[in-house]
């Protein structure tokens, strides 16, 4: 039976997150300096015949650094996302027929793990930001820091 | 027609319908050309394919053709208005003329293979390739950058029979930083993300292939602003016995590396095209540096088995372009139904001219094809047999059984004559000086401001926050980094390599670029990178008389007769000025059209001319190499070279807001011999720092050195050589021809013995004060060099 999990793969609490700091700075380059903070984590997306106990190996074993991470498996059709009380939540992923390098990556891993499932694996990014923004300031984020529509598709939450 | 291939209907149509075809299919071929396509296929009595058709205008593009450096061009050059000067110029004849004249038994290839390869030992060769990923880089900074570097370090692969990769340098032009977001045009990305994408790209390429990139430069002009330049190089290391590749009738055609996809099709005609949310993904190829550094690796164990006897780089155009080249004296029979591909759904035609990354091409002989595929296996890369070079002179593709191309390759390379074009210069354009009155001299604390003020500008400050990002130690032959000095603070004149762990023999590679000459005379801007590319590598130990160099142009719209006139006159330089140094070019790419055209205005802006020159010189031995920094107390400052009155496109000007003037004019005559003598004086020990003297002028040059050995020192400005003492001139001018260099004190009559003949003078002594002191008529200018020092890092930040 053809599943589909979400990975999402983020940094312990206290662990500093540079690339959202990275983020930060360069959303307020563009004026909009309400954005208190920034953080984000991996998404990893795992469409195919696969079960869960596969997909807690998968999480564990490859695409984990135990020692900073910690990471959540949801179920796809849910849609949900934690809320960290950032309120605005946004999700970046390569559009159909762009190379997903870390995806192609991933596959290669997961088969050297030992688990020779057929799946389809892409991957993204989330970021959460925290500020009080207006909808338009946060299309504008998306659209001049977070995703190039050229080969990237954006969700907000 | 067949169930694969669709007719392309051409036949009897007119003008107007040909345009048509080509225009709706991004094909980037003009009237004439389709033309030409028109009288083929009706000598044949036939329509071409879609095959076929992208096939011929993959070949005859501008990018894989080089239709304008292929062209007859009516070229006439305008002075005061009524001098003419009219000549007929072919710009690639002109560029291998040069080469022919100089080269000696020194370039082993040029112009024939992916990249130039000149001899370092009785063993080994060094291959040089330097190429341009513009306008992929500014759609999609990370993604084209990356597969810039991706895409150059595979032409190094498929050098010879391949070489092995040592250095990667990286050359950018980019909008001012702090344009305010309003000012962009729709569909531009700001000039700050496309210089982080950018960095970032080339630095995660770079480094993950284990490749140290360690040499490049960066320039900010506003006429950067909606086409960035990215210019991407890569050195390698060939055994001369692996130059010689022949395609042989009977070899199969083997692709290995990565899948196919629709990645990159029809990029090369894409550039023209305004961006909008509903344009196709198609046309941005992301790398996989993994990949690629597999397939290196095991090429590499491949070449050394003797498995292949031809290999060259799956690039722009793809299969077609790769395919097509190897086969171009022999024929070709592919069956495209082999190619792996990442996904389903690719039509016939897209699956030939797809220009995914980390692909190559290799012809195998029979006896060999069974342990290369079997060496490929075991390191887990790729590798299929698509087809056979047979000998039919034709280039015929199959599809499931079905013909869905089959061309003449003499008229597929030999079919498209020569364009003719009409250019023209005019020479006293720009050249007129606008500018308030001249600053007074006499309070000289509005000149330290000054001085700071042009330390720290973009062009000038320190480049650590890009540097530092980029591995330049892997490998561990970098023996000259790109920051030197004890805290690694001050800036390097060119990079030095040892390429073989067992011989102190070297390598020094550099560049030389300057955009701001050109608006105003591209013949000197020319002869100015020339000089200045060959200028850093003499200036870090290498040996003038052995040095090459390549070429890479960028220019913007071409069908204007006066960019097209600038284009020609800027080659012209590149000719003399090769000529009269002695430089064979061995390399080179041109990546014409960059330009923008503003949705809502209709507006067109090209970019300015550039020119880069990049150079690469045989060091005798790296242990007699010197670096920029002041280095002891108590040495001696001199000044090698005459300073003029040269102002026009400087860094000082443009900060000021100062149009015109005259720009730095070479001297090879008087600079040649100077080389050779600051050469011989590094060798033998008696120099003991050497900075070349270029953007920024004199000041800047002093600060650097300064700077990069934490020392102060007293320098008297009355005694640089100058005809015109204006305080201006002798800090900011950026005449050529000029080193400052640290001469041991003992070694002071040494020195000025061995300088006879030419100019140079004694102008200072390093201390150890913290402080430079600069005097001029009795005054004086005190600089911190600490403070210097934040200025100038401070200038770019990342």
């Amino acid at each position: 039976m053809v599943k589909i999990y979400k990975i999402e793969v983020c940094n312990k609490k206290g662990i500093p997150d540079a690339f959202g700091l990275d983020v930060m700075k360069n959303i307020r380059e563009t004026g909009i300096v309400k954005v208190k903070d920034v953080t984000t984590s991996d998404l990893y997306c795992f469409q195919g015949d696969i079960s869960l106990e596969d997909i807690k190996r998968i999480a564990d074993d490859v695409l984990l650094d135990k020692v900073i991470q910690e990471y959540i498996i949801r179920e796809e059709d849910r849609g949900d996302f934690e809320d960290k009380g950032y309120g605005i939540v946004v999700d970046v992923f390569y559009k159909k027929g762009v190379t997903d390098a870390v995806a192609e990556t991933v596959a290669v891993a997961v088969k050297d793990a030992g688990i020779k499932k057929d799946v389809k694996i892409s991957t993204g990014k989330r970021y959460y930001i925290k500020g009080e923004l207006t909808k338009k300031e946060i299309e504008l984020i998306c659209e001049k820091v977070l995703a190039n529509r050229l080969v990237q598709d954006y969700v907000i939450h | 027609m067949g169930k694969y291939a669709k007719e392309v209907e051409i036949i009897g149509v007119d003008d107007k319908v040909l345009l048509d075809i080509s225009e709706r299919n991004l094909l980037s071929l003009n009237l004439d050309e389709m033309k030409i396509i028109q009288e083929y296929f009706t000598s044949l009595g036939r329509n071409p394919t879609d095959c076929e058709i992208e096939t011929i205008a993959q070949t005859w593009s501008e990018h894989c053709y080089h239709k304008i450096f292929r062209a007859d061009i009516d070229y006439t050059e305008i002075k005061e208005k009524k001098h003419m000067r009219r000549s007929n110029i072919t710009l690639l004849k002109l560029i291998k003329k040069a080469t022919d004249k100089v080269k000696g038994n020194f370039c082993i290839s040029v112009f024939e293979d992916n990249a130039g390869i000149i001899r370092f030992n009785r063993r080994y060769g060094i291959a040089f390739k330097v190429e341009t990923h513009n306008h992929p880089s500014a759609l999609e900074p990370y993604g084209g950058a990356g597969t810039g570097i991706g895409g150059v370090i595979r032409d190094i692969l498929g050098a010879g029979k391949g070489a092995v990769p040592i250095l990667n340098t990286d050359v950018f032009c980019f909008g001012i930083l702090d344009t305010p977001y309003p000012e962009l045009p729709e569909g531009v990305l700001h000039p700050r993300r496309v210089f982080r994408g950018v960095v970032s790209g080339v630095r995660d390429y770079g480094n993950r292939m284990g490749i140290p990139t360690a040499c490049g430069a960066i320039i900010f002009d506003k006429g950067y602003q909606n086409n960035c330049l990215v210019y991407c190089g890569t050195l390698g290391i060939i055994p001369v016995d692996k130059v010689k590749k022949k395609v042989v009738d009977g070899d199969y055609i083997v692709v290995v590396g990565g899948k196919t996809g629709r990645d990159g099709i029809h990029g090369a005609t894409f550039s023209s095209i305004a961006l909008d949310k509903d344009i196709s993904t198609s046309v941005v190829q992301i790398g996989n540096p993994i990949v690629e550094k597999k397939m290196m690796d095991v090429l590499i164990k491949a070449r050394d088995e003797s498995l292949y006897s031809a290999i060259t780089d799956c690039g722009a155009g793809g299969l077609s372009s790769a395919v097509g080249e190897m086969g171009k004296d022999v024929g070709a029979c592919v069956y495209l139904e082999r190619v792996p591909l990442k996904y389903e759904g690719l039509a016939p035609w897209e699956i030939w001219v797809s220009e995914s990354q980390e692909r190559m091409v290799l012809a195998v002989p029979e006896k060999t094809l069974e342990r290369l595929l079997q060496l490929f296996a075991e390191e887990d890369v790729e590798a299929t047999v698509i087809g056979q070079f047979l000998k039919t002179g034709k280039l015929e593709i199959f599809y499931n059984g079905e013909q869905v191309c089959c061309l003449d390759m003499k008229f597929l390379h030999r079919g498209l004559p020569p364009r003719k074009l009409k250019a023209k210069f005019y020479v006293d354009k720009g050249k007129e000086l606008f500018r308030k009155k001249r600053l007074k001299e006499k309070d000289l604390s509005i000149w330290k401001e000054r001085i700071l003020k042009v330390l720290g500008s973009y062009n000038i400050s320190s480049r650590e926050a890009v540097i530092t990002q980029y591995d330049h130690e892997v490998q561990a032959r970098t023996i000259i980094k790109p920051l030197i000095g004890m805290q690694q603070s001050g800036p390097s004149d060119g990079v030095v390599l040892k390429p073989l762990y067992d011989e102190w023999k070297g390598i020094a590679v550099s560049c030389g670029i300057n955009p701001f000459y050109g608006k105003i005379d591209p013949y000197y801007m020319a002869g100015c990178c020339i000089e200045e590319a060959l200028r850093n590598v003499v200036s870090v130990g290498a040996d003038p008389d052995s040095v090459a160099i390549l070429d890479n142009f960028c220019w913007g719209d071409i069908n204007n007769q006066e960019n097209l006139g600038a284009l020609t006159r800027c080659v012209k330089g590149c000719y003399e000025f090769a000529v009269k140094y002695k430089l064979p070019f061995i390399s080179g790419k041109d990546s014409l059209n960059n330009f923008f055209i503003d949705k809502t205005t209709g507006e067109k802006t090209s970019i300015p001319g550039t020119l880069l020159i990049s150079a690469v010189g045989i060091v005798p031995d790296i242990r007699k190499t010197v670096t920029s920094s002041f280095k002891k107390e108590g040495n001696f400052i001199y000044i090698c070279g005459r300073t003029q009155n040269e102002l026009g496109g400087s860094e000082y000007y443009r900060i000021y807001g100062i149009k015109g003037g005259k720009v730095p004019e070479p001297n090879p005559s008087k600079t040649l011999p100077l080389m050779r003598k600051i050469f011989n004086l590094i060798k033998t020990g008696v120099i003991k720092a050497s900075h070349d003297c270029s953007d920024g002028g004199l000041i800047v040059t002093l600060l650097e050195m300064a700077i990069g050995g934490d020392k102060g020192g007293t320098v008297c400005l009355d005694n640089v050589p100058c005809s015109d003492k204006s305080i201006e001139v002798l800090l900011f001018s950026e005449s050529q021809g000029r080193f400052i260099v640290e001469v041991e004190r003992r070694y002071r009559e040494k020195f000025e013995k061995f300088m006879a003949g030419s100019t140079f003078a004694l102008i200072g002594e390093i201390d150890s004060s913290g402080l430079l002191d600069i005097v001029y008529k009795q005054d004086k200018i005190t600089i911190s060099i600490r403070e210097a020092q934040d200025i100038w890092k401070g200038g770019l930040k990342w």
